[in-house]
């Protein structure tokens, strides 16, 4: 049997092609996200183990409730990469001792680089043209917006526990985090990553 | 009257999944009504998705791949009959056999407990025999529509798990409840509730076998539970 070639194919044929139980198509879209999966689910618990489970269970998920998914409400990027984020941040809370409190860093820029990827290398250059963009607006943030957005985004910390952390009050933590949101959207906008 | 200015406080802490859940609950009411609330949250969520490319990039080891299509192959059969298949008539009952524990391991990963507790928990069940599990699928009623629950019974039919999938995050007030059926008497399996994904896994002791119960169902009720079921039925085992 010829293997099927999926490489050019979007998200939205290989979703259909999983829910019809195409293990190839589910191959092809674990090559494309593998990366984005484990790196969140390694900053966010801390544990290459616990990254490695998590990313096996996204994408099991995937391929056992893919006929959920619904394209009106996310790309499948942002469907994905949520399951995963909210898996990890279930698995770190569940951690009988949580790790001590230190602000997660964001990727540091650097030129880009394009790793092995089995995309081909034009895909490869696309994403991280994003990720450099995307890495050069963060970079833009006041530090202070930067490690409020950091213990929301990647610990799943609540605004009230931020704030304890942070040793600031409440509203000043929800004005950051505001800010920091707002100011990412327009520069998204301004470089073209999201449509206005 | 909820003030518009601050649901727009709370609407980026929102769109991060950060709300205490009375809070959450409160923007989430909200939402239903006002458009101007949800387009703005939609912008705010397109921010938030991008963070993840904030994340300093690490590749995940070759062996994964192999080891996910593994898992896939191992749990094709098993999904086949869960999702298509309608339960086979066994004893007289709505229980049919699950053919692999790993299909079983891979249903309760996705509730999102600690897979090495559940693993170790999973071996004393299986620990008498070469076990078969019994499966109850479980769906949302119209007030949940998207809910999922497996409830897998073990080899003895006195412990079992609920493994609870996309319900609805609950205020502070209220919890869910399991509730096990039989001749119009309903008996509590326990409460819980789930996490911001929806997910939550429910170990359940009965003194009795559950294989007596005819119907399990999940209904809301206030936080500690109730001696008998409320009205707002949630989820109910398919039959």
């Amino acid at each position: 049997m010829p293997l099927k070639n999926y490489s050019n194919k979007d998200e939205y044929f290989l979703i259909e092609q999983i829910v019809a139980g195409d293990s190839e198509a589910l191959a092809v879209l674990y090559d494309r996200y593998k990366s984005l999966v484990f790196s969140l689910a390694i900053i966010i618990t801390d544990s290459y183990e616990a990254a490695e489970d998590i990313t096996l269970d996204v994408f099991t998920q995937i391929w056992l409730k893919a006929g959920t998914y619904r394209a009106e409400r996310a790309p499948v990027r942002q469907w994905l990469t949520g399951i995963a984020r909210h898996r990890s941040i279930d698995v770190l809370r569940r951690q009988k001792n949580r790790p001590n409190f230190h602000s997660p860093i964001w990727a540091e820029l650097s030129p880009d680089s394009f790793p092995a990827d089995d995309n081909g290398p034009t895909e490869a250059f696309a994403q991280a043209q994003i990720r450099h963009k995307i890495r050069e607006a963060l970079d833009t943030l006041p530090e202070e917006q930067r490690d409020a957005l950091a213990l929301a985004y990647f610990k799943g910390y609540t605004h009230r526990q931020i704030a304890e952390i942070l040793n600031e009050p409440l509203g000043t933590i929800k004005t950051r985090i505001r800010l920091a949101l707002q100011k990412l959207h327009q520069i998204f906008i301004e470089n073209k990553i999201l449509e206005k | 009257m909820i003030d518009h200015d601050h649901i727009n406080d709370l609407l980026p802490i929102y769109a991060l999944g950060c709300l205490d859940n009375d809070e959450a609950a409160l923007v989430s009411q909200h939402l239903a009504v006002c458009d101007t609330c949800q387009n703005r949250l939609t912008e705010y969520r397109q921010s938030v998705d991008l963070l993840v490319h904030g994340a300093p990039e690490v590749f995940p080891p070759n062996t994964l791949k192999t080891q996910l299509l593994r898992r896939i192959a191992a749990t094709s059969d098993t999904h086949g009959r869960l999702q298509r298949t309608p339960p086979k008539r066994r004893m007289g009952s709505r229980f049919f056999p699950a053919w692999a524990i790993v299909g079983l391991i891979i249903i309760v990963g996705l509730a999102g407990i600690n897979l090495m507790q559940w693993q170790n928990h999973l071996r004393k069940i299986q620990a008498e025999v070469a076990g078969e599990l019994l499966i109850v699928r479980m769906k949302g009623t119209s007030r949940a529509p998207e809910g999922d629950g497996t409830f897998v019974i073990g080899q003895d039919c006195k412990q079992a798990v609920l493994v609870a999938s996309d319900l609805p995050v609950l205020d502070e007030g209220h919890q869910y409840q399991l509730w096990m059926v039989r001749d119009e008497q309903r008996i509590s399996g326990g409460i819980f509730s789930v996490g911001s994904n929806g997910y939550a896994t429910v170990k359940i002791y009965s003194k009795e076998l559950l294989t007596n119960f005819r119907t399990f169902e999940v209904t809301v009720e206030p936080t500690g539970g109730s001696l008998k079921p409320g009205d707002y039925l949630v989820m109910v085992s398919l039959n």
